[in-house]
């Protein structure tokens, strides 16, 4: 729900833009898809990673 | 914008002490006892490295008229840059999802502990977007304003802890002496307030002079010493034991003060203004993510990055909000430690690559 909740309010100020450049255009939705879908499965899946979980995969044999 | 001698100084102090402040005193009681004191002033020394890092670094960026998201190319190359700027928007958004789910733990199991985390992250994620939303300059305002309100409530507070203090336990600090994790004491001191190369991110709206390392050695100082006397406090009125279980000694020292009457009841009002200083630091983070990636994607208009990077923060912290136990024994980790001491290590990899690459070479006039 969190999720989804910024996600509308980011297409929401994405629509209020009035130049917006192709370049532009198809990163945004890229960058938008991509976190959508990650924090979907964030907030709805139990097992799904969180960012401490990275960290210690990546440095926790320290 | 409008800028003034002081006003890195006003905003570095906000933003470097208001975690620390918070959060950063019992896992230090607990790991270092009655020896806190020479990890924090070890690690303040530190910071004095780092941060002569930091403005060495900015000058060359400050000195080419262009923001450091665009220079450091020039420093690290086009690659090694962008996979840094890549790491820092991950970092950033990261400490934005830490700083909301602590405050989420600390507000709910105080103030409103039959009111669900996910509401209470909502709440603090929409606060921190449309703050991040005013732009750099309105942050640099809003801090100048809360400076003065957050040094009166600091030392409010120091003085307010000063009368139920046990002295008695001062000799303690000289005569323990168990330096096995010093070291690792250090880092973890470095890993909360060694986050310097973050001020990179004022360029180009604020210049990098000598005034610059100025205003951050002086708001190291004064982070230092206000951590290292509220550290002190909390111990003489808590001792070792206890001071490392209770998890908010400011606030437990607030509302056990033997004052009455407004002063004994004023946990609201500190916490009011602490929040403030909060959402400034995390609208700080929000607007260095937004930096990084507009850079590296191309993006100029930053409004929906903003929605979009602290949705996700807001999600990570509701994500440690489903297991709060992991969550607390992940950020004792030394892994984690290790981590946040990387990140804080950038300006002194950029130093090194800007020395080898003769950055600082000056150029023969012909």
């Amino acid at each position: 729900m969190l999720a989804i909740c910024f996600a509308a309010i980011a297409l929401f100020e994405w629509k209020q833009l009035h130049n917006k450049p192709a370049q532009g255009k198809k990163a945004f939705w890229w960058l938008f898809s991509l976190t959508l879908v990650w924090n979907i499965g964030a907030n709805f899946i139990s097992w799904w990673p969180n960012p401490n979980r990275f960290i210690l995969y990546l440095l926790g044999w320290i | 914008m409008r800028t003034t001698s002081f006003q890195t100084f006003r905003f570095s102090s906000i933003y470097m002490l208001t975690i620390p402040l918070a959060f950063m005193i019992p896992p230090l009681i607990s790991t270092s006892g009655y020896q806190g004191w020479i990890a924090m002033l070890i690690g303040g020394a530190v910071n004095v490295v780092l941060i002569s890092c930091t403005y060495f670094v900015g000058k060359l960026a400050s000195n080419s008229g262009q923001s450091w998201v665009v220079y450091g190319e020039q420093i690290a190359g086009k690659w090694g840059h962008r996979a840094v700027l890549l790491l820092l928007s991950f970092w950033s958004i990261y400490y934005v999802s830490l700083d909301m789910e602590q405050f989420t733990l600390f507000y709910g199991s105080i103030y409103m502990k039959d009111t669900p985390p996910w509401f209470i992250l909502l709440l603090v994620g929409l606060v921190i977007m449309i703050t991040a939303r005013w732009g750099f300059s309105t942050l640099i305002y809003i801090a100048d304003g809360t400076f003065i309100l957050i040094l009166i409530g600091v030392l409010f507070l120091l003085l307010l802890f000063i009368g139920d203090a046990d002295y008695q336990m001062l000799p303690a600090l000289l005569n323990h002496r168990n330096f096995t994790n010093l070291f690792t004491d250090v880092l973890s001191v470095i890993s909360w307030i060694g986050e310097w190369f973050i001020f990179l991110f004022l360029l180009p709206h604020l210049n990098f002079d000598k005034n610059t390392l100025r205003n951050l050695l002086l708001a190291n100082t004064m982070v230092t010493v206000a951590v290292l006397l509220t550290w002190l406090l909390v111990l003489l009125n808590f001792g070792v034991h206890y001071g490392s279980q209770v998890k908010y000694p400011i606030l437990q020292l607030i509302r056990g003060t033997s004052f009455t009457g407004l002063l004994g009841n004023a946990d609201p009002l500190f916490i009011g203004i602490w929040a403030i200083s909060m959402i400034i630091h995390d609208a700080f983070l929000v607007y260095v993510g937004v930096s990084c990636l507009g850079h590296l994607f191309k993006l100029k208009e930053t409004r929906p990055l903003i929605s979009i990077l602290t949705g996700t923060a807001t999600v990570a912290a509701f994500q440690y909000s489903q297991n709060t136990t992991q969550y607390q024994k992940d950020l004792s980790e030394l892994g984690f430690i290790a981590f946040w001491v990387i990140i804080n290590s950038i300006p002194l990899y950029y130093l090194l690559l800007a020395l080898v690459r003769g950055k600082f070479r000056r150029k023969k006039s012909t």
